[in-house]
């Protein structure tokens, strides 16, 4: 089924799910507001594109995390013991639509409130890493994946073969691309901050395109938030 | 070797209760929770309420649907997780 959806026996609007997480992972650049039309008229409404795509990017970063770690994979029935328990979890945990639905940040970028406050939180928090690097490392990643960010980085070029390699084809990532981080200097605290922005940046930009698109095609265009200073809430678009 | 994430890192005394219960329960860590509790001082409050939404249902999708979607992020990403 996963590898030939386009023909699976699902409903229209779960289909027209499939194509808008696959253009988000594969094709973001593609992710417009024509894209987004199209989809509407096989019945997936603005709510079900938010909503999928925040499953998407959710995926799009923990594959990353998941491979750069080698995340143990449930078997058997590991697995459904462990979606008790994590379901438990997130009941207790998950959060609620913000209000607005939209933020703009500083760069001009459009992300949901929620993620935008949670990227400006990771990539400015004391750490063991320099904010300056993570957000290197973020950059570097969304640039690899098609989408420079504003601004001058200044990313240490050893780390750059490893974040490529996050960034394009993390389930390629083996034992020796991390002990060469080590071996440059990088302690194991350190790595796990690079990996994470750079996670963050790689599947950030996929969700950005969908935000964009349906951002400019359902708001009022003189409402934009300013997440540096929060004034001028967005506006949470239309038939929600 | 890759990065042992079930050790060190500024997990709180809860989420490490946590984290074992899981593990006594399953015979498995569980890779996102043990990942982002590993420095949880990184991880905004709302940023992890947004993922878990979108992985419990909402928008018109169920829980079914987000395991949909959720496998095929992964296959499109060659992950086996």
């Amino acid at each position: 089924m996963l590898d030939d959806w386009t023909r699976a026996d699902v409903p229209e609007r779960t289909r027209a799910a499939l194509r808008l997480l696959e253009c988000m992972t594969l094709r973001p650049r593609e992710l417009d507001a024509a894209f987004i039309g199209d989809l509407g008229d096989l019945g997936l409404d603005d709510a079900g594109m938010r909503e999928a795509g925040n499953v998407g990017f959710h995926y799009n970063l923990i594959n990353r995390v998941a491979d750069a770690f080698a995340f143990p994979v449930p078997k058997g029935d590991q697995k459904s013991r462990l979606a008790a328990m994590l379901n438990l979890a997130g009941r207790l945990f998950k959060g609620t639509q913000a209000e607005p639905a939209w933020t703009r940040s500083p760069d001009g970028t459009i992300r949901p409130a929620e993620v935008e406050r949670g990227r400006e939180h990771f990539l400015s928090a004391p750490g063991e890493t320099a904010p300056e690097l993570r957000r290197a490392a973020e950059a570097f990643a969304a640039e690899k994946r098609g989408f420079p960010r504003p601004g001058t980085f200044s990313l240490p070029p050893e780390l750059a073969p490893y974040l490529e390699k996050l960034a394009l084809h993390a389930h390629r990532i083996t034992d020796e691309d991390v002990s060469s981080l080590r071996e440059a200097g990088y302690p194991d605290e350190k790595i796990y901050e690079i990996t994470m922005a750079g996670s963050l940046g790689a599947a950030l930009v996929g969700l950005e395109q969908l935000s964009r698109a349906l951002f400019d095609r359902l708001s009022p265009p003189a409402t934009p938030t300013d997440s540096a200073t929060g004034r001028d809430a967005g506006t949470e678009p239309a038939g929600q | 070797m890759r990065i042992d994430l079930s050790s060190g890192g500024r997990r709180p005394w809860y989420m490490r209760l946590g984290m074992a219960l899981i593990r006594w329960r399953t015979g498995i860590y569980a890779g996102p929770p043990l990942a982002l509790s590993y420095r949880p001082d990184l991880f905004h409050r709302d940023f992890i309420g947004y993922v878990l939404r979108g992985m419990h249902g909402a928008g018109g999708w169920d829980k079914g649907h987000a395991e949909l979607f959720g496998a095929f992020v992964s296959h499109l990403n060659s992950c086996t997780f």
